[in-house]
């Protein structure tokens, strides 16, 4: 039985960093589509805790044909992550999880930009949003 | 797991740095200053007493950063602030509160919001920051990258090939959630960097030599020092042509490409906890006179922040679009194939009757009762609360459910993900959101 005890949320808090665009150094709207969205199923096999983006991989296998593609998807800068309190550790390599994330503006159908990791073994859920949503 | 140890290190850490005063700043001076906030918490960190050197000059060593903690009520979102939910059975909900998102504090000249609450990037201009003044026929290549970019992303900048910001561009870090350390005895400075290409530094020589003659050029060149007064005088040379001078993280848009023979003077002055970064570049090649540059500040970091010390992969750079939002790679564009990205995962069935529990740390554990109908990825349902009823509306996109609970005047956002019988996500009530979880009735 998969089934979760859920409890409350008892940490809440917040950081404030000033509204710049120093923050990240781009828009994600430069290269990912707000308004389009994919998610998979497969096993989280990497994240790459690298600047200026983070990048978390899953694996995901045909059924049908037994082949194995890639997806890929950015987040925010890993000192950004860090300072506020989401860890590397926060991403559970090799388990089998359903991401999704906003599609790529330039076409590429493997790669997006993180919205969130759902994790079957215990339904826990790492979900990032960009602000104004 | 060690939720619970690393929600008392995060509290430790919120309560550590709410102790500490200090609005960090690498905008211009001048769009700081009408911050009223942003200018008082500024004002009293240059009110601290600037250390000093057993020598009697300004030290300006320590930790630069641009993050701060927030002071409020945790619970009351704020634009510009980063908020981390973290649940005791370990689902985390980070909400970025930059410039991607809900940034837009009034007075920062950089970020435009528009009506929608999103951030329109292409707003994204330094107005009140100098351009170089290039030549002609340097401003129009400059103008044509700037007019084609979206925002002020271009895959030439070579950021995006995780080069080194180098000088003057990358002299005052604290941007993008990166950092800066300076380390300072009377003869070098060094400074620091966490970014890209990974943790790198620069020195700058104070012992009184001078350029060498045979430098060969490199991304941070050769850096010789001087006081003047309490101002620290940096005159730079041997920088090669491989990066770019603004655009993107710090300054104006039209700051683009310079020759390597850039010849850079930064004054570097500490007030209190605060840094002023001045520079005046003059490129003979590609300028017509000097380039002033807007001054920029930083502040000191919290006390327990630090260097994060992460390489670069460049992934943005093939994946950047122009203002059109078409894809610079033309190849790229035809080979996509964006319907089967879109086709990938058919939309789970929602379809019947769920029995709903929302745990809310403010009204204990509440209970409602769904009856969804489903039309291909659109949901649609009634909802039988304590209180009456409301409507449930919707969309999947493969298991994940993104919607709302209307009722009468009052939305409630519900995100999710549909497994079998199976419902788990958050439900927003007010400036509050809950675990929701959800099982089907047979």
């Amino acid at each position: 039985m998969r089934r979760r005890a859920h409890a409350v949320l008892i940490a809440v808090f917040g950081i404030l960093v000033a509204a710049l665009p120093a923050l990240a150094h781009h828009s994600f709207t430069a290269e990912f589509n707000p308004d389009q969205e994919w998610s998979v199923t497969g096993v989280l096999t990497k994240v790459d805790w690298v600047n200026p983006h983070t990048a978390t991989w899953v694996e995901v296998k045909d059924e049908k044909t037994g082949q194995v593609e890639t997806w890929g998807c950015q987040g925010n800068p890993p000192g950004t992550y860090s300072r506020a309190g989401v860890h590397r550790e926060d991403w559970r390599i090799g388990e089998v999880v359903t991401i999704t994330c906003l599609a790529a503006k330039d076409g590429s159908k493997r790669w997006g930009f993180l919205k969130q990791i759902k994790y079957h073994s215990d339904g826990h859920v790492l979900v990032f949003r960009q602000g104004g949503e | 797991m060690n939720a619970r140890r690393r929600n008392n290190r995060v509290i430790v850490s919120f309560l550590t740095a709410a102790c500490s005063v200090g609005f960090l700043s690498l905008m211009p001076v001048s769009a700081a200053a009408q911050s009223s906030r942003a200018a008082a918490s500024a004002a009293e960190a240059a009110s601290k007493p600037t250390p000093r050197t057993p020598d009697g000059h300004p030290d300006l060593s320590g930790f630069y950063n641009l993050v701060d903690i927030y002071h409020g009520d945790p619970k009351e979102e704020k634009p510009g602030q980063h908020v981390v939910n973290r649940a005791e059975n370990g689902s985390v909900f980070f909400d970025y509160g930059g410039a991607n998102g809900g940034g837009g504090e009034e007075g920062n000249t950089r970020i435009r919001q528009t009506q929608n609450g999103k951030v329109n990037m292409l707003d994204r201009t330094c107005i009140s920051c100098e351009e170089p003044p290039y030549k002609p026929e340097y401003m129009a290549k400059v103008k044509a990258i700037g007019d084609a970019m979206y925002g002020d992303a271009s895959p030439l900048d070579p950021q995006y090939d995780c080069k080194p910001y180098g000088v003057p561009r990358g002299s005052l870090r604290g941007a993008g959630g990166y950092a800066m350390q300076i380390v300072q005895n009377a003869q070098v400075i060094a400074f620091l960097y966490e970014d890209r290409p990974g943790p790198y530094f620069r020195i700058v020589y104070l012992d009184g030599r001078g350029h060498p003659e045979d430098f060969d050029p490199s991304y941070v060149g050769h850096s010789i020092g001087h006081w003047e007064g309490d101002t620290l005088v940096v005159d730079v040379v041997g920088l090669n042509d491989d990066t770019w001078l603004g655009s993107g993280t710090v300054g104006p848009k039209y700051a683009m490409m310079h020759s390597d023979k850039l010849h850079v003077v930064e004054r570097w002055t500490r007030t209190g906890n605060v840094i002023t970064y001045e520079a005046t570049v003059d490129d003979p090649v590609m300028f017509t006179k000097p380039w002033v540059m807007t001054p920029r500040q930083t502040q000191l970091a919290a006390p327990d922040d630090y260097i994060r010390p992460t390489m670069c992969i460049p992934y943005d750079k093939t994946h950047l679009v122009k203002k059109d939002n078409t894809p610079y790679n033309e190849m790229a564009a035809q080979s996509a194939d964006n319907s089967e990205a879109n086709a990938s995962v058919p939309a789970a069935n929602m379809v019947g009757s769920w029995n709903v529990t929302i745990h809310s740390t403010i009204e204990g554990i509440l209970t409602e009762q769904w009856t969804v109908t489903q039309d291909g990825a659109k949901i649609t349902g009634t909802v039988k609360t304590k209180n009456g009823d409301a409507t449930l509306e919707g969309s999947l996109s493969g298991a994940i459910f993104l919607g709302a609970v209307t009722d009468g005047d009052k939305k409630y956002v519900v995100r999710g993900t549909a497994v079998d019988n199976d419902f788990d996500g958050t439900i927003r009530m007010g400036k509050n959101e809950f675990l929701l979880s959800a099982k089907r009735s047979k």
